[in-house]
């Protein structure tokens, strides 16, 4: 080729040589909001929710009036909450119902955000998130559940009475639901709360005083009650021993170190009664949550 | 006898005193060594204590010096999570020394061979019963 030619021809070559990775750039520029929202939906199926999360996030900042807003929020609070991260769960989950209160994504994230306050304990958020789903959207499938978890919420209040009126409340709003029996059997176990085997702390602790691991026996926690008796019986008696043999310097320091286990004693029977009183309210607690099928 | 018991007393007291003055001073001693708490991960001194009473001091004193100079000469073999001494040390810090010295000693007792898992405490990955500071709490069930 001779030299005139090529320099005629360099110039063309350079020109749409420099245009080819603007074409190619081109196709990858076409971000659509299809394309960014299954973007997070590949990392949420992956599991790797932080990362769906920030394509999430780069959906409403990109499309910051688009019609998926509210769906698109609704996932970032799934994906906060399977990531075990409850406030900023309940905060997205919040949001869908505050900004798109008409949305079909309002109830369950207000549902969601209930269970999220449940899993902070937070149980008056909690209370008032699932209320509100039952009575902003009582048409909604997710209102009678609500209304389920509120009872389960009351119980976790210790407010048996308050448990039982929301059951009593979701039977009347909904007889023909098909959670209605499930919803008797519950009112039937909180009738058990004032029948369960409680053990008084007082009581405990006073055995304890009297009598080293006697109040650990009554609460049912046997080895405790047995290392209670024996280890307070030694420094006791270490003690005793050493008084009567006029070895008092002996006598205050085995009486000094054993003090504070005497009165641990008495503090970990009355302990152990109060552990056992949370056992069997828990079981209790547990056995509603089934009847109900509430998630936790 | 009442001879006796002023004996007995005063013995303890200076044995207490006795304590208090070799346990807060390498407490002191060994958190200025180690640098800021921080970076240990656990902060356990009095620091940032607004109100650390001689008695707190004291115990949060003696269980640091059991930590420092007792305990690694056997080795970690408490079947607790957190261990016997952390308990105490965040027994004391958060609920003072009288009932954190009660808490420390009822879990000193349960620290036994016959202690094992069921509702109290549930087992760790690492074979250990979890038994936080917040579940041995007195409060209303």
């Amino acid at each position: 080729m001779n030299r005139p030619l090529f320099l005629l021809l360099l110039p063309t070559l350079l020109f749409f040589g420099s245009l080819a990775p603007v074409f190619a750039a081109d196709k990858g520029l076409f971000l659509t909001e299809e394309v960014q929202v299954k973007l997070g939906d590949s990392f949420m199926g992956e599991r790797e929710y932080y990362r769906a999360i920030t394509e999430y996030k780069k959906f409403l900042f990109l499309f910051p009036d688009s019609e998926q807003t509210d769906s698109v929020l609704f996932k970032i609070g799934t994906a906060y909450y399977q990531g075990d991260e409850f406030e900023k769960a309940a905060r997205a989950f919040s949001a869908v119902g505050e900004r798109f209160p008409k949305s079909r994504y309002a109830p369950i994230a207000g549902y969601q955000a209930g269970l999220c306050f449940w899993r902070l304990n937070r149980l008056d958020e909690a209370a008032a998130a699932f209320t509100s789903v039952a009575t902003r959207y009582p048409a909604s499938g997710d209102a009678p559940r609500a209304q389920l978890e509120t009872a389960l919420v009351a119980f976790d209040r210790k407010d048996i009475p308050g448990s039982r009126h929301e059951l009593e409340q979701f039977l009347v709003t909904y007889p023909q639901d098909n959670r209605a029996d499930k919803a008797r059997g519950a009112i039937t176990l909180l009738d058990r709360d004032q029948e369960l085997p409680r053990k008084s702390p007082v009581v405990a602790g006073f055995l304890s005083a009297l009598v080293p691991g006697a109040g650990h026996m009554y609460a049912g926690h046997y080895g405790d009650g047995v290392t209670s008796f024996f280890l307070n019986g030694l420094f006791i008696a270490g003690t005793v021993v050493a008084v009567r043999q006029e070895n008092y310097a002996v006598a205050g320091a085995v009486g000094a170190i054993g003090l504070p286990f005497y009165i641990g004693n008495i503090y970990g029977a009355a302990n152990a009664a109060n552990k056992w009183n949370i056992s069997v309210r828990k079981d209790l607690r547990n056995t509603i949550a089934i009847t109900l099928d509430s998630p936790f | 006898m009442i001879l006796n018991i002023l004996r007995i007393v005063s013995i303890a007291v200076i044995l207490a005193a006795g304590i208090f003055l070799a346990a807060s001073t390498s407490y002191c001693s060994l958190a200025a060594m180690n640098g800021p708490p921080a970076a240990e991960g656990h902060n356990h001194t009095t620091e940032n204590d607004p109100d650390p009473s001689p008695f707190k001091l004291f115990f949060m004193g003696a269980i640091t010096f059991y930590r420092s100079f007792i305990s690694p000469t056997q080795g970690p073999r408490c079947g607790f999570y957190p261990s016997c001494s952390t308990f105490g040390l965040q027994a004391v810090r958060e609920y003072g020394p009288i009932q954190g010295v009660m808490m420390t000693t009822d879990r000193l007792t349960r620290c036994n061979i016959l202690k094992g898992p069921g509702p109290d405490y549930y087992p760790l990955p690492n074979g250990k019963l979890f038994d936080p500071v917040s579940k041995n709490i007195l409060t209303e069930p």
